[in-house]
């Protein structure tokens, strides 16, 4: 939160202007708020003069009188708040005709405030102080939301740069005849999903589908550090399930108590036709080959906890026209509008539902079945889904 | 997430009822203040009791292992209790939590 001590230096330091045709009564109020500590206070004895200075300097406050020749408080009042630039400065308005009506029809044309005449001047002080505090706070806020958003901005960017971009997949379509196609919608800006692809050799690829724990801006620095590792990673065996105990010692080096990964590793073979899968606590993918439908079991010690852990590994006949879809948790777990979330059986009925109709794109069946009951503004956890067809 | 804690002769059972998740990270740092000084008086065990609570997600289980990382710092033996079946256990069965925890299932 904005310090206490920061709200106090630049209460007086915010510029004040005073309006009134009355000279007196402006060296009045002037030298009243700079006795009280406020450094910047102007005065100007015309609503026209305040306009232009208004426009210069941006004043933090105004305190206006109401009746003056020519323009009158209401009159500034309206054109002030009419005008985007303009329209948030508080305004604080001192009338003589201090009923009911009167203060209503000033505080209806934008006034923070009114303060009747004669002036009480430790309550001028005081609501001075406080319109200022409010304003200060207001801007230094929005400063920050600012600031932040801009900088989430281009954090996502980074992030969404990670995935495999269509000249990744294109390269793999074209390498290994292999399709593939995700779909990555954080819960904010940042998440915790990855997934990845590594070429072995000419026949060999290996697909990864990473969630850390948590989400928002923590889990997302921890999926930077996997792509990096993934990046660099050698494993000569190229087994599913050394990878998995390598990135898991690696994992334990860097990650704090309390956060971990769960990983799913598929090596795809394109001469053997088979693929080759490793799961540190993923949520079980499905493979799909003509005639069957297998809800594949990867569940393990999520990586990053443990070092020197030892992984299970499993192949399945992986030939033309099958089809491996993979997703996070948040898929199953989500709860739809019935309170109730999808639930990984879920997910398999759906699938089969939709593979049954055989129609053409089994990820956006999936998706638009999805999102009918999850708002994807208002996910609770990153959705990560990818499907890989030959 | 709500808890509440049971100490009894050598031990201090943890009931949490619920949902734990991300957004109980500053409860959790409460309750693990509240279990050290609940064993002050020389509890060896402790028993964190999961089976009243509805869901778990993988923050959740991120807050468990901080609490067996402070078990093992206080020099105290966790087993965590949980039902047979229901979300709990299943996030409990595909993370293998039972090699990490003692696992008690009731």
């Amino acid at each position: 939160m904005v310090p206490t001590e920061e709200i106090e230096l630049l209460r007086y330091k915010s510029k004040i202007l005073v309006v009134d045709d009355n000279e007196l009564i402006c060296r009045f109020i002037s030298t009243l708020l700079s006795k009280a500590g406020f450094c910047d206070v102007k005065f100007v004895l015309s609503g026209k003069a305040a306009l232009e200075i208004i426009e210069d300097e941006k004043p933090a406050c105004v305190i206006s009188d109401i009746e003056m020749p020519e323009m009158n408080g209401f009159q500034l009042l309206e054109i002030l708040k009419s005008n985007i630039l303009t329209k948030d400065i508080p305004v604080l308005v001192i009338t003589a005709h201090d009923d009911r009506e009167n203060r209503n029809e000033v505080l209806g044309h934008g006034a923070s405030t009114v303060l009747s005449k004669p002036i009480d001047s430790p309550l001028l002080v005081n609501l001075v102080t406080s319109i200022l505090d409010r304003k200060n706070l207001l801007d230094l806020l929005s400063l920050y939301h600012e600031r932040l958003s801009l900088e989430l901005e281009l954090a996502t960017d980074m992030q969404v740069d990670l995935l495999p971009d269509k000249e990744q997949t294109n390269k793999i379509k074209e390498k290994y005849n292999v399709n593939i196609e995700g779909h990555f919608q954080p819960s904010s800006e940042l998440g915790g999903d990855l997934w990845y692809v590594k070429e072995l050799n000419a026949t060999q690829f290996m697909f990864f589908l990473a969630d850390f724990s948590g989400h928002g801006i923590s889990a997302s620095i921890n999926t930077f550090r996997l792509n990096t590792l993934l990046n660099k990673i050698n494993v000569p065996s190229k087994k599913p399930s050394d990878f998995l105990s390598v990135i898991n010692n690696e994992l334990c080096q860097i990650m704090p108590i309390g956060q971990f990964c769960t990983l799913l590793c598929i090596k795809v073979d394109v001469k053997e036709n088979t693929i080759t899968y490793s799961g540190a606590a993923a949520p079980p993918f499905i493979c799909i080959t003509e005639d069957t439908m297998t809800l594949c079991d990867v569940s393990g010690i999520p990586l990053g906890i443990q070092e020197n852990n030892t992984y299970n590994e499993h192949s399945l006949n992986f030939s033309k026209n099958s089809a491996l879809f993979a997703y996070s948790d948040a898929l199953y777990e989500t709860k739809f509008r019935n309170n109730h979330p999808l639930g990984i059986e879920g997910v398999y009925q759906l699938v089969e539902e939709i593979k049954e109709k055989k129609s053409a794109n089994l990820m956006q069946n999936i998706l638009d079945h999805f999102y009918l009951e999850v708002d994807r503004s208002r996910l609770t956890d990153d959705l990560t889904t990818v499907l890989i067809t030959r | 997430m709500e808890y509440q804690l049971n100490t009894s002769g050598t031990s201090v059972e943890i009931s949490l009822t619920g949902e734990l998740s991300f957004s109980d990270l500053k409860t959790f740092r409460e309750l693990l203040t509240d279990t050290i000084n609940a064993s002050s008086a020389g509890a060896k065990q402790w028993i964190l009791n999961l089976v009243n609570l509805k869901y778990i997600d993988s923050a959740g289980l991120g807050l468990v292992l901080r609490m067996k990382a402070t078990a093992e710092k206080e020099q105290k033996e966790l087993t965590i209790r949980a039902a047979e079946s229901g979300d709990v256990a299943q996030a409990l069965e595909i993370t293998k939590f039972h090699e990490l925890i003692n696992l008690e299932k009731n």
